[in-house]
């Protein structure tokens, strides 16, 4: 496996680094003045101390840099200088006689000091006893990326991270140890700067449209100072209540003391669409259109067998100024634009700091008239108003708009397909007949075809609209108060406010908008959000025990509200949605409000002895409005322990080993992501229509009253260890998991002779299990050279353990209105597994008494001479199969079939395959995923590259279905048509012309839908220089980087849709979808970084 | 706000939703009973008869896909399973139909429950009862479906209340049909002598339990004694003075009549766009496109069908659609010969005539005619029949009239003359057909008169690929599967022989 012998590669590269640099000399002694700098590499370094290391590893005496990073001191020529700061690798420097010698500090590789977020308080990654990830704002600032999840993807062990539906703004779905739920959600508990929010991406879509757009999206990457990701209970049980899938805390950044900076970055980029689609070309389209309808010289009217015809017969000639060829990919996208703008100015002094910026991004989409622009700000404040109280503010805005067409569609049918399945099925040639059903525009181009169905992709482009604005806010308040030494209270009131609106317009001149002469539809929803939380915080130390104490008391609040508004009949050219007045037909406006509150005390008691053996208890009392009466209170306990092996004496002057920690956890969370008032009975405006047309608006039952809804909870045991080697140069972390999730908030089916069909119950059970592991080496650190590497890599096994009176269940995925079930869940199986026939090729000569022992051109020749003597197609002559041989419910007659039609696995082996054949024919799950970056730097260059991978995965490309409907002569198809078969073409699986449409089961999905989503990417190559000091500084500039990168350069995968990095739609029980997925960018890019 | 700092009222994690309401809190007047009695019209207004965009329902699917009016394209997805007789517990459209029909019980069940509970401090007794009556009426389409496809099915009497005890068993045929009558029954007592407009009327009370009557007669119950329970209900819809023939036939199905005098009881359809519309004009409809008035080629004609037609029978013209909707309006299809071009394999159904053009794809306003007047005479003849009591002057005050209707010309069309007893039922069911067509009676029709095999046999036609339903029929097949999911989920049940 390539990873594999990767990483035995670079550790042959660092024992030999190892060895190279650990030689040293001894120069003769004399006393020196020395200075320099000390810097890393956003800047100097303000407060990192010098130590003067004499002969005898005696230390003499020792500084600390000031405001410029600058330092002066006095030591021997022989001596030793030991450059030290938190969290940056401690450097020895020998004098050797110079008197200036300037330090570049880097980042401590074992990290065992620096200081991690846990939720309601912080630790050092030293006293961790679970499993937390951490990452900080230059790994974020080196890639800038557009969205704080593609910062993420690929960076953490345990954490998948998916695009949606992949176009500008689109959403991602997010699994930390993969998903602990099946109703309630399974997207993390997002906490920025100390407020919740749940990580589910919210539905965007006005209309037909179904995509989503992440919580965050509204959020600048590059405004982030850190991201912790908490995967084990004993880190996520803190926030109980929510924890059960993970909790990912944001912290933004915030200005440092003694040192004002002000930087400005910009890059602009070029996208590119990555990889087509293989579709039939022009002339492979007329082939099979001609085969389609054979010439009939009788019925030269018919507008199917004269359309890619001359008048002879002949297939026509492509030439031909009346054919019209396009090539709909190329047609609808293009190469797209990105400029990011961004001013940031942080610093502060003894008593107070600041840190502001703003920020300015607009991106074109691929897809002509696609596109996404943001615009942040954030200001933080924080003030020591006397020695013992301080106080802060923090504001964060961002407002996004977005703009374009519909890709991914809830339908991919009706004229309701978004603009990619439009670009495939559209024919690429237009012929020289006019279809009774289609509708031409004036110049006579096809406008729509089929009734409306498929629309010209250039007019949707056009004429459609598909708008969104949102505004979000995060403010922050909070006063400190130290009560005595070690002992604070804090008490911060946080507040969210959003608001979006969404705009779609569907054009009145073709397809689904032509029937009602134009639809216009408007999405407006807002939200508030309030949290407040008390906080009491102890940390002491007596001899050799350390202790730390958090007592908290939160209260959350938060509501919800939307009005969803619809027209139709636009008769004023190109007023619509701005003028919604205009518009014949107003239909009724639909409004929602939910609300929810969440009580909550929490305490924490974290215990170190030694700095050997560190434990940690945590436990929650939550109360959540979303439960019955009675039942809305849960108890969230965890434990951890770690035992630091590197501290013990056996271990503390080893040379080799420098941090060996072993940690058990265990803890419970709960999930109560369900949506409000779920428990309560509740009735639904039903209304009907009287005297032919009085519509009269009544209310019916609709939900049964569940009066025991309470608390979904995750057990998780966590072991692990961390293990540092050579000095922290290499450092690994192993864990290992077991997540068991009970009492499911599980919407079980109900005997429908109930009058319901389903029913919110806490029932049944799903378990996750797996391997995740971690390393990052420094495999080369020269004084002008570095290399370093980080690797990921985890492994999750996902089960439905229990699903109370059921056995399974079934899900509709969105896209293809035929197919009923696709997914399912089912006991013993894994979560997002897909279902349907198992198809195992085509009914082949042999399979009929006809053609026995004729050869395979005889055969062919019987073929067309029976299709001769019938008057029919080669494709509509039937056939006998020989007795015993399996055959379908869709053509259930044995005497009525023909060589070509695709056969199918009869599971029951009853002789006919039907829906009781239908079978799991693929999961979404992968056996492994993860990622891998290198990171060089030579003097001013800086070099780093990004791969990420995905292993053992299908995909459902739902798309399949129509694209190769050989039923439906107007519709372009998938290049694998090309190899259908044909009375001469038999060595093939993809079946004749009409073979899908007779033999076909309808409403099911096949196994030829489903394909390996295994893919290896070049995620991102970032290539940097910076300039020297030297010609900056007098100029008043401390830092110019330079900087290009390519994202998404390359995907080894055999996924044939746009991109196996997809899931569309939000619906988490349908993970790993494609249907009309927005094509993949590659992108390309140049940056510039000023600090001054 | 004071609450985010101090853990103040007890009322904090209470939750008071504004987006719904509760039945208590609405059932206090008579106002909020009318408001919770639309819910029960509302509940099978989309299920017991054609459906709606994304509701399969229970008539089209039962009555007319799977007989022999239509044939179904292969793209027709679980239909053609249906049409096929290739049923298996596990298809969903049969699924589907189970549960929205008992979904609707369980409303309307609600509606007779609540109503009925309200004391004479909240509403007017006898609004109530007339209420309440609707309602059985409602009640009685749902069991009637449900023991016309099942036969087996749990006799749900109440609302469900509670998440326990769910796991209903089986009651017998006539129970259930002992229960259709009882509420019946008492809907006719209770209801008005009107035209209801959409609503539940003493005569559509009347006619539907004429019948189930009727039904009653056949299989599986076989009981010949209700011909003339049949015979005294019908009789009293007839006696009535509410209802009458249209004088044109085309025109019942127009959108100016949905609820004209013939209309007994008829379920109020409208769109586009108001969430209230059906599928009536594009299910059904001629070729070309649907926002010309055709339709979506969801199914085709069955050619025996139209051979049996006299040539010269409107209903031949207003039943089925050999015309382009691209090329001609509905009128010049009725009327001119040039505009009937459509070969023979794409000639479809057709009998709700969309304008052209229109604005309606999968929302078409055309209201959903449950009994009309016909059919009552119809039935009326059918039971006289059945007691072998039929008389030349009750075939001309019933049968006769239809076809006086229908005549194109004055030597088409032959009144139809009393014969046996077996000849009367032929030319009866054979009149339905005719008459009827595409409403979804076909194949309760024909389970009645012991005609369905004979029915479905032999349709072999090409066009499109239709395929001859009764390669494997069996009779089991008469009813259909419980569904697996259900049967799966209450061990109770027990699934109907042979599946």
């Amino acid at each position: 496996m390539k990873s594999k012998s990767v990483v035995n590669w670079k550790f042959k590269n660092l024992l030999l680094t190892f060895l190279g640099i650990t030689s040293f000399s001894a120069v003769q002694a004399q006393t020196v003045n020395i200075t320099g700098t000390v810097s890393e590499s956003a800047g100097p370094l303000i407060g990192a101390s010098i130590l003067v290391k004499g002969p005898n590893d005696d230390m003499l005496n020792g500084t600390i840099t000031d405001i410029d990073g600058e330092y002066t001191l006095t030591a021997e020529a022989t001596d030793i200088l030991v450059f030290s700061y938190i969290g940056y690798a401690t450097q020895e420097v020998a004098v050797e006689g110079r008197t200036v010698i300037d330090v570049t500090m880097q980042e401590d590789a074992s990290k065992l000091e620096e200081v991690v977020v846990i939720g309601y308080s912080t630790a050092k990654r030293k006293d961790l006893t679970g499993s937390i990830v951490s990452l900080k704002s230059d790994e974020l600032d080196k890639v800038k990326p557009v969205s704080f999840e593609q910062g993420l993807a690929a960076r953490a062990s345990g954490v998948q991270v998916v695009s949606t539906e992949g176009g500008p703004g689109a959403g991602f779905k997010i699994r930390i140890r993969g998903g602990s739920s099946i109703n309630a959600s399974n997207d993390p508990l997002y906490v920025i700067d100390g407020f919740a929010i749940n990580g589910t991406p919210q539905g965007t879509s006005v209309g037909i449209g179904n995509s989503t757009t992440s919580p965050l999206a509204s959020m600048d990457p590059s405004t982030i100072e850190s991201i912790e990701v908490l995967k084990d209970a004993s880190a996520t049980a803190i926030y109980g209540s929510r924890g059960a899938n993970g909790v990912i805390i944001i912290t933004t950044k915030s200005g440092k003391k003694g040192r004002a900076d002000l930087n400005f970055d910009t890059y602009t980029s070029v996208s590119t669409l990555a990889r087509k689609i293989d579709l039939l070309n022009a002339q492979e389209f007329v082939d099979w259109r001609n085969e389609y309808s054979p010439w009939n010289p009788d019925n030269t009217d018919d507008e199917f067998i004269s359309a890619y015809r001359d008048q002879f017969g002949n297939n026509v000639d492509l030439n031909n100024p009346r054919v019209i060829l396009t090539d709909w990919q190329e047609e609808i996208t293009r190469p797209a634009k990105t400029q990011n703008y961004k001013m940031s100015m942080t610093g502060g002094s003894d008593n107070n700091s600041y840190a502001g910026s703003f920020s300015y991004i607009t991106q074109e989409g691929i897809i002509k008239s696609t596109k996404f622009d943001r615009l942040t700000g954030n200001l933080r404040l924080d003030q020591n108003v006397t020695e013992k109280l301080k106080a802060g503010v923090n504001v964060n805005v961002g407002f996004t708009t977005t703009g374009g067409v519909v890709s991914a569609a809830s339908e991919n049918a009706n004229g309701r397909s978004g603009i990619v399945t439009n670009s495939v099925l559209f024919s690429p040639a237009q012929g020289l007949t006019r279809y009774g059903d289609a509708e031409y525009d004036e110049d006579g181009r096809i406008l729509s075809l089929r009734s409306g169905d498929i629309s010209n992709p250039n007019r949707i482009l056009q004429d459609n609209i598909n708008r969104g604005k949102s505004f979000q806010s995060f403010g922050n308040v909070y006063l400190q108060y130290e009560i005595a030494n070690g002992f604070t209270f804090k008490s911060s009131l946080r507040a969210n406010i959003f608001q979006s609106k969404g705009q779609a317009y569907y054009s009145e001149k073709f397809g689904w908008g032509r029937s009602t002469n134009g639809r216009a539809f408007t999405n407006n929803s807002q939200g508030t959000g309030f949290t407040s939380e008390q906080n009491l915080n102890y940390r002491k130390s007596f001899g050799e025990h350390r202790f730390g104490l958090t007592a908290v008391y939160e209260q959350q609040t938060g509501n919800f509200e939307n009005i969803i508004g619809a027209s139709t009949g636009f008769d004023l050219p190109g007023i619509n949605l701005d003028n919604l007045q205009s518009a014949t037909v107003t239909l009724p406006s639909r409004s929602n409000f939910t609300d929810f509150s969440l009580r909550s005390y929490l305490a924490r008691v974290q215990y170190d002895f030694t700095d050997r053996y560190t434990v940690n208890f945590s436990a929650r009392y939550d109360g959540s409005s979303r439960f019955a009466d009675g039942k809305k209170w849960g108890f969230f306990p965890s434990a951890g322990i770690a035992w630091k092996v590197y501290n013990e004496d056996f271990l503390k002057d080893n040379e080799t080993i420098s941090n060996l920690k072993l940690r058990a956890s265990f803890g419970v969370t709960g999930n109560t992501a369900i949506g409000s008032y779920r428990s309560l009975a509740s009735a639904a405006l039903a209304s009907t229509i009287f005297q032919g047309n009085n519509i009269s608006t009544g209310v019916a039952i609709d939900r049964l009253a569940n009066e025991d809804l309470t608390w979904e909870t995750t057990s998780q045991v966590d072991v692990g260890f961390s293990l540092g080697l050579f000095d922290g140069r290499v450092s690994f972390e192993a864990d290992y998991y077991v997540k068991n999730t009970t009492d499911l908030l599980l919407e079980v089916p109900l005997p429908s002779t109930s009058g319901f069909k389903t029913a919110f119950k806490n029932l049944g059970s799903l378990r996750n299990s797996g391997f995740e592991f971690a390393l990052s080496t420094i495999n080369i650190q020269k004084n002008k050279f570095s290399w370093t590497s980080d690797f990921n890599i985890s492994f999750n096994k996902n089960k439905v353990t229990d699903l109370g009176n059921a056995e399974e269940f079934f899900i509709r995925a969105i896209g293809d209105n035929q197919i009923t079930d696709d997914y399912i869940v089912r006991v013993g199986e894994p979560l997002g597994s897909i279902f349907g026939i198992e198809v195992e090729g085509v009914y082949s000569y042999d399979d009929f008494t006809a053609f026995e022992g004729l050869s395979n051109a005889q055969a062919a020749e019987k073929i067309y001479a029976d299709a001769e003597a019938q008057g029919i197609p080669y494709y509509d002559v039937v056939y006998a199969l020989k007795d015993g041989t399996v055959v379908s419910a869709g053509q259930p007659d044995a005497s009525r079939y023909r060589p070509g039609m695709p056969k199918f696995v009869d599971q029951n082996n009853d002789g006919i395959v039907n829906s009781d054949d239908r079978t799991i024919i693929g999961n979404v799950v992968p056996e492994h995923f993860g990622g891998l970056t290198n990171n060089f730097s030579y003097g001013n260059f800086d070099l780093s590259a990004l791969f990420s991978w995905s292993y053992g995965n299908d995909i459902y490309n739902k798309n399949i279905k129509q694209a190769t409907a050989q039923a439906i002569p107007y519709f372009n198809k998938y290049g694998l048509v090309r190899d259908r078969w044909t009375p001469e073409n038999t060595d093939t699986d993809v079946p004749v012309i009409w073979g899908d449409g007779d033999a076909g089961i309808a409403g099911n999905a096949y196994s030829t839908y489903v394909e390996d989503g295994s893919f290896l990417r070049l995620s991102n190559i970032t290539f940097g220089y910076t300039l020297p000091k030297g010609i900056l500084s007098e100029a008043g500039i401390k830092t110019v980087r330079f900087y290009a990168a390519a994202d998404n350069l390359y995907v080894w995968t055999n996924y044939s849709g746009y991109d196996p990095d997809v899931s569309v739609g939000n619906n988490q029980l349908t993970p790993g979808l494609d249907v009309d997925s927005y094509p993949r960018a590659r992108t390309f890019r140049i940056g510039l970084s000023v600090g001054f | 706000m004071a609450c985010l700092f101090t853990a103040c009222s007890e009322t904090f994690l209470e939750e008071n939703p504004t987006t719904f309401v509760t039945p208590n809190s609405l059932l206090v007047d008579q106002k909020g009973a009318d408001t919770y009695l639309i819910g029960a019209y509302d509940a099978v207004q989309n299920i017991i008869g054609s459906g709606a965009n994304g509701v399969d329902a229970w008539a089209i699917h039962w009555g007319t896909v799977a007989a022999d009016e239509v044939v179904l394209p292969p793209w027709a997805g679980d239909r053609k399973l249906i049409y096929m007789h290739q049923l298996t517990p596990t298809n969903n459209t049969v699924r589907n139909i189970w549960e929205n029909l008992f979904v609707a019980l369980n409303r309307v069940n609600s509606t007779v429950d609540r109503i009925g509970a309200m004391t004479a401090e909240q509403i007017d007794i006898e609004s109530r009862d007339r209420m309440v009556a609707e309602a059985k009426f409602l009640r009685s389409t749902i069991n009637f479906a449900l023991v016309s496809t099942w036969e087996n099915i749990p006799l749900i009497k109440n609302e469900t209340t509670s998440l326990n005890e769910l796991e209903v068993a089986q009651s017998s045929p006539e129970e259930v049909y002992a229960f259709i009558i009882e509420d019946l029954t008492f809907a006719e007592a209770a209801l008005e002598e009107e035209q209801g407009g959409g609503r539940a009327t003493k005569g559509a009370a009347q006619a539907l339990l004429g019948k189930v009557y009727l039904q009653m007669t056949g299989f599986p119950l076989n009981q010949s004694d209700k011909f003339a329970s049949a015979e005294e209900k019908l009789a009293q819809v007839m006696e009535s003075g509410v209802y009458d023939l249209l004088s044109s036939y085309p025109e019942v199905f127009d959108l100016d009549n949905e609820q004209s005098v013939e209309m007994v009881f008829s379920i109020g359809m409208d769109g586009p766009g108001k969430n209230e519309g059906g599928l009536l004009s594009t299910f059904y409809g001629p070729n070309g496109n649907v926002n010309n008035g055709g339709g979506w080629g969801t199914c085709f004609i069955n050619h025996g069908f139209e051979a049996s037609y006299d040539r010269d029978d409107v209903r031949l013209l207003n039943n089925i659609a050999k015309h382009n909707a691209n090329d001609w309006t509905p009128e010049e299809a009725m009327t001119n010969p040039d505009a009937r071009t459509v070969g023979q394999n794409t000639w479809r159904a057709w009998k709700w005539h969309a304008d052209k053009p229109n604005s309606y794809p999968n929302d078409t306003p055309f209201d959903n005619p449950y009994i009309r007047y016909a059919d009552v005479l119809l039935m009326y003849a059918e039971a006289l029949n059945g007691q072998g009591k039929l008389t030349q002057g009750d075939i001309d005050m019933t049968v006769n009239r239809l076809r006086d209707r229908a005549r194109l010309n004055p030597d088409a069309l032959p009144a139809m003359v009393l014969g046996t007893q077996d000849e009367n039922a032929t030319a009866l069911i054979n009149e339905r057909r005719h008459e009827l067509c595409l409403e979804g009676w076909r194949r309760n029709d024909l389970i009645r008169f012991g005609k369905y095999q004979e029915a479905i046999s032999g349709i072999t036609q090409g066009g499109p690929n239709a395929g001859d339903p009764i390669t494997e029929f069996q009779d089991f097949e008469m009813r259909w599967p419980i569904p697996n999911s259900e049967i799966r989920i209450n061990p109770n049940l027990i699934q109907n022989p042979g599946y």
